[in-house]
């Protein structure tokens, strides 16, 4: 088996829910990866890859921020949305956040193991390294379509919290569209201003 | 019995038709006393709505917390929505009427019934359902869709996405305008103007309608008295006559039982929960329950059948700028008495179904991150886009049926309803040529600006259930009369979804509550009269 493979399916499998082997921890402890265990960095250098560079360093850091206070936010155990049509009711899983620090970890080693320097991290690895390596990591992953909301696989969840949002949304038509916004009536005939 | 309330009437149910009912009556000072019993609880909480709309958009949230009830369920409901407001608490505000035709479809077409009501009658009732609920549109084209009053508000504006697409949509001759909306396009009924949130589910503004407005407004003049979270669980008749004189419930929070004695009775209940509480009502002297000399509760259950399609063309447009609003053609509610029986409503609505990001390049095809994502994304969305659909006529037979499923109770040990949709022969045998005939409009539309039909679906299910206890003049063909009186029981009306005989080709709910309204006319003319 290739390293480059074995990579892969090392990765798939830190990323598969039912393989999380975290005990439950508070919601803070979950999340306290992001400040001290140099989730933000990790995070930023992944936006670098996988979101627009339209968007600039600072919007990539924006869209990083937002996705840090949608995990704070998350609520576990949620009455999910069912609505007209959908009789079936759901609640929502344990946070995605809870498997992030092992694929975390497990991307850091990698990233060591690909440069052959053991402090090497993914943040510290050049650009094209890091393409490489998110590469390896969604190669398992099957079917076409971004996942609607995140659902516990790092790097798939920043590109569906980027690309599904209003803003996304927005850039791809490069008009301000302001889909989630309460934006009144006036106005609506005319085609939405420039992005 | 634990607790026991007399009142003068008595509504079962909290939807929208019950709202109505109980506003009506208030109005009209025709009963002395009016309890509203809902089994599901109140969420009168607006002041938090713009809060529940973030979260749903966020994290896929209920937008409506604690509006189902787990063990109060059914096959083949169409929404689990048990709270005061019902399913209204988070409809569209689609207010389209029916048209003269369905009224008539025995005369006219020799097909299923002519409902008991004539279309001038039912169309005041529709103005009046239009001016409580606050209905904004813009009168049809169409002569056959006049109206004897105006629209209380001026329609919704077409986003810039709408004026495009009705440009393009009318250059196949047919005619398209907007969709009259329960939603205020000016301050109306004390509620705000539309804000175009584009989450017309949870309006976190109030200015979309919904029935628990109406109830807050009575409770505050203290026109009514409201019990949530009382499930009705039988109606007992009077020993020596057919005179319903009890319900018996239970309060889901406390697990007491309730007991309410009224001169009158409504069951406002919906499509299912009303047939349902009628056959649970069972005895020695009715063990087919109550209102069913004619074996027709749970009977009849029908709706509309449904084709979709995606469609491309040569347009700029930006989707998200109202994905609610939508445009219609009433051109095809009629046909002609000689010609293959095809009647349809129309629908085009801004869409970018099946164009969203997307992770590879096809099934098994190269990975997309980043700026690839982003060109893939743009390349696939540079057409505009729209989802067309029709709701198609379809005839209840009479097996299509609500019944009680013993092999699902609810916690206090009663069957659940088991709805199973079965159309006549007449539609099943015309179903195919119907659904080519509307896929060959929908192909005809897309012709101008080098359109594509990308997709079509077709509906498994029956839209806006309706009937189960339906209006006639015959008690040995229908279960009430056109004023939704029970043939079998004189002071117990039944209002709304379930009297409708036929399902109509386009949204109910406007006429559920316009048939609603003329049975609180008949109900308050009661007043004062010996029973």
């Amino acid at each position: 088996m290739k390293r480059r493979e074995l990579i892969g399916r090392l990765t798939a499998a830190a990323m598969t829910p039912a393989v999380s082997p975290l005990v439950e921890q508070s919601a803070d402890a979950k999340l306290s990866w992001i400040d001290n265990g140099g989730g933000r960095t990790f995070l930023l250098a992944l936006a670098e890859v996988v979101l627009p560079s339209e968007i600039g360093a600072a919007g990539q850091a924006e869209a990083v921020e937002r996705f840090i206070r949608w995990l704070r936010s998350y609520d576990a155990d949620a009455e999910m949305d069912h609505g007209y049509g959908f009789t079936r009711l759901r609640r929502t899983g344990p946070s995605p956040a809870s498997r992030y620090p092992v694929l975390i970890a497990l991307i850091n080693r990698q990233t060591a193991a690909a440069l052959r320097r053991p402090k090497a991290t993914f943040a510290s690895a050049p650009l094209a390294v890091r393409r490489t390596i998110v590469e390896d990591s969604l190669r398992s992953v099957k079917g076409q379509r971004l996942l609607a909301r995140p659902g516990g696989n790092l790097i798939e969840d920043l590109m569906a919290f980027y690309f599904q949002s209003s803003a996304a949304n927005d850039l791809c038509y490069r008009a301000a569209i302001g889909r989630e916004a309460c934006r009144g009536l006036p106005g609506s005939e005319d085609p939405p201003s420039d992005f | 019995m634990s607790q026991r309330h007399e009142t003068d009437v008595l509504i079962i149910g909290g939807g929208i038709s019950a709202a109505l009912m109980a506003e009506k009556l208030a109005e009209r000072q025709s009963a002395s006393s009016i309890i509203v019993v809902e089994a599901g609880q109140k969420i009168f909480d607006v002041e938090n709505r713009m809060r529940y709309r973030q979260r749903m958009l966020e994290y896929g949230e209920n937008p409506w917390p604690g509006d189902t009830i787990g063990d109060q369920s059914g096959v083949g409901i169409i929404s689990r929505t048990m709270a005061v407001g019902g399913s209204a608490l988070h409809w569209g505000g689609v207010t389209n009427r029916f048209s003269a035709e369905d009224l008539r479809l025995k005369s006219l077409y020799g097909l299923a019934v002519d409902w008991p009501i004539g279309w001038d009658e039912l169309e005041r009732y529709y103005c009046e359902a239009e001016r409580r609920i606050g209905v904004a549109g813009e009168p049809g084209p169409l002569a056959e869709d006049r109206r004897s009053e105006p629209y209380p508000m001026p329609p919704m504006p077409l986003s810039y996405n709408l004026r495009q697409l009705k440009t393009w949509a009318e250059q196949s001759s047919v005619p398209f305008w907007g969709t009259p909306q329960a939603k205020n396009t000016v301050a109306y009924g004390g509620r705000a103007v539309c804000q175009r949130c584009n989450t017309c589910e949870i309006c976190p503004t109030g200015a979309r309608y919904s029935p628990d407005f109406t109830f807050q407004a009575l409770l505050e003049k203290r026109a009514m008295t409201l019990h949530d979270r009382t499930l009705v669980r039988r109606l007992i008749v009077d020993d020596k006559t057919t005179r319903i004189v009890a319900a018996q419930a239970v309060n889901r929070a406390t697990g007491e039982m309730v007991e309410y004695r009224a001169r009158r009775f409504v069951l406002a209940a919906g499509y299912a929960w009303t047939p349902h509480l009628l056959l649970l009502s069972t005895s020695s002297r009715f063990p087919n329950g109550l209102a069913n000399r004619s074996a027709l509760v749970g009977r009849y259950m029908t709706g509309h059948a449904f084709v979709g399609a995606q469609v491309e063309m040569d347009l700029t447009l930006y989707p998200g700028m109202n994905e609610q609003h939508s445009l219609i053609s009433r051109q095809f509610f009629r046909c002609r008495a000689d010609a293959p029986y095809l009647r349809h409503d129309y629908r085009i609505w801004e869409s970018n179904a099946g164009r969203e990001p997307r992770l590879r390049e096809g099934d098994g095809g190269p990975l997309l991150l980043g700026d690839a994502l982003l060109a893939d994304w743009r390349k696939r969305t540079a057409r505009g886009a729209a989802r067309v659909r029709a709701y198609y006529d379809v005839h209840p037979d009479p097996s299509s049926a609500l019944t009680l499923d013993p092999a699902a109770r609810n916690k206090w040990g009663d069957p659940l309803p088991k709805i199973e949709h079965r159309i006549d022969t007449a539609s099943r045998d015309r179903e195919q040529t119907t659904r080519d005939q509307i896929l060959d409009r929908f192909r005809q539309l897309a012709r101008a600006k080098n359109g594509t039909v990308l997709s079509t679906s077709i509906g498994r299910y029956l839209d806006h259930p309706c009937g189960g206890c339906r209006m006639g003049t015959d008690p040995a063909s229908s279960v009430c009369d056109s004023h939704g009186r029970a043939h079998d029981h004189d002071n117990l009306f039944i209002v709304g979804a379930p009297t409708l005989p036929t399902g109509g080709c386009t949204n109910g709910t406007l006429t559920f509550t316009a048939l609603t309204l003329r049975s609180a006319d008949a109900l308050a003319a009661l007043s004062g009269t010996r029973d």
